[in-house]
């Protein structure tokens, strides 16, 4: 697995880890904490989520690189680890600009032959 | 040197770590006094929160530091250029339609069953393949002849193994010697205070 296109499967694989970690953190764990004073999950989901949100922010960057996002998209992915459901959101956006990145014509002159 | 640190979007990037470091640090420091208070989750949070800056200033510089000639987009194109260009020499000009029509492939005669699929085409996430390639640019990889076998040993003299020895190369080597040949090409000076 290599270049842009390894870059976005390594960034979709964590935007799903940690989405599903989120929505567990947020619609379990916190609830089982304060509401039934039961926190073990949230105490076990927390940290590794914010681990793992560490990994994901690495992917993100890697492919923010590469497909050269502009920062209010780099934002964006950094938010999906904060606010549920989002990094799915954002996932499905991310791989469809990287789709019109590749797309995009090389600028002329670029493709003279060696 | 100017452009690297004093374009737009590089003069983004310091305003955002310049932002996004303190930030970190502030937010570790309330987890630091929470811990302290006896909230035992609050101890790995404040180990986390200092790793986010770390990842923020690590993010700064690489992407300051990426030269978009070379790893970016353009190269990949470049590669999924070369794969379609590849595929297209034996299969024909509906060739370049990708991994969709990986399945089809042997029953084209002069392809061999056991043949190592091509790097370029396999690794695409199905949907994003070299159908939306511009068929003008697989210009600059040598399309006539055959597609060589997976074996060095088959290849008739010559024909082919540039465009195999592409493929096989680490796809940012590759991205890099493309760069490294475009330079040589122009008239560009050579000293990097210029670029």
């Amino acid at each position: 697995m290599s270049g842009l296109t390894g870059a976005l499967l390594r960034y979709k694989v964590m935007a799903f880890i940690v989405g599903v970690g989120l929505l567990i953190l947020v619609f379990v764990g916190v609830p089982l904490q304060y509401g039934a004073n039961v926190p073990q999950v949230a105490e076990i989901v927390g940290p590794i989520h914010g681990f793992l949100y560490i990994v994901y922010l690495l992917a993100a960057v890697d492919l923010a690189r590469r497909a050269r996002f502009t920062l209010l998209q780099m934002a964006a992915m950094v938010g999906a680890g904060f606010l549920p459901f989002l990094a799915f959101v954002i996932e499905r956006r991310v791989e469809r600009r990287v789709d019109e990145v590749l797309a995009e014509p090389e600028p002329s002159g670029d493709t003279a032959a060696p | 040197m100017r452009t690297r640190w004093l374009s737009r979007r590089a003069l983004t990037l310091h305003l955002a770590v310049v932002l996004w470091v303190p930030g970190c640090l502030v937010a570790g420091w309330w987890q630091v006094t929470r811990a302290l208070d006896g909230n035992g989750l609050s101890y790995l949070y404040s180990a986390e929160w200092p790793i986010f800056a770390v990842v923020g200033v690590f993010a700064w510089w690489s992407l300051v530091h990426t030269d978009p000639e070379t790893v970016g987009a353009r190269a990949q194109r470049r590669l999924m250029a070369a794969g379609a260009a590849g595929a297209a020499g034996t299969a024909g000009a509906a060739g370049a339609a990708g991994a969709a029509e990986q399945s089809e492939r042997p029953e084209q005669p002069e392809q061999r069953a056991g043949e190592a699929p091509q790097p370029g085409q396999t690794e695409q996430p199905a949907g994003m393949a070299p159908t939306r390639q511009p068929a003008g640019s697989a210009g600059p990889v040598p399309s006539a002849g055959p597609v060589p076998s997976a074996e060095w040993g088959e290849l008739p003299a010559g024909v082919g193994r540039p465009a195999r020895r592409r493929e096989e190369e680490d796809p940012a080597l590759a991205a890099y010697n493309d760069r490294l040949a475009e330079l040589a090409r122009s008239d560009a000076p050579k000293s990097w205070r210029r670029r």
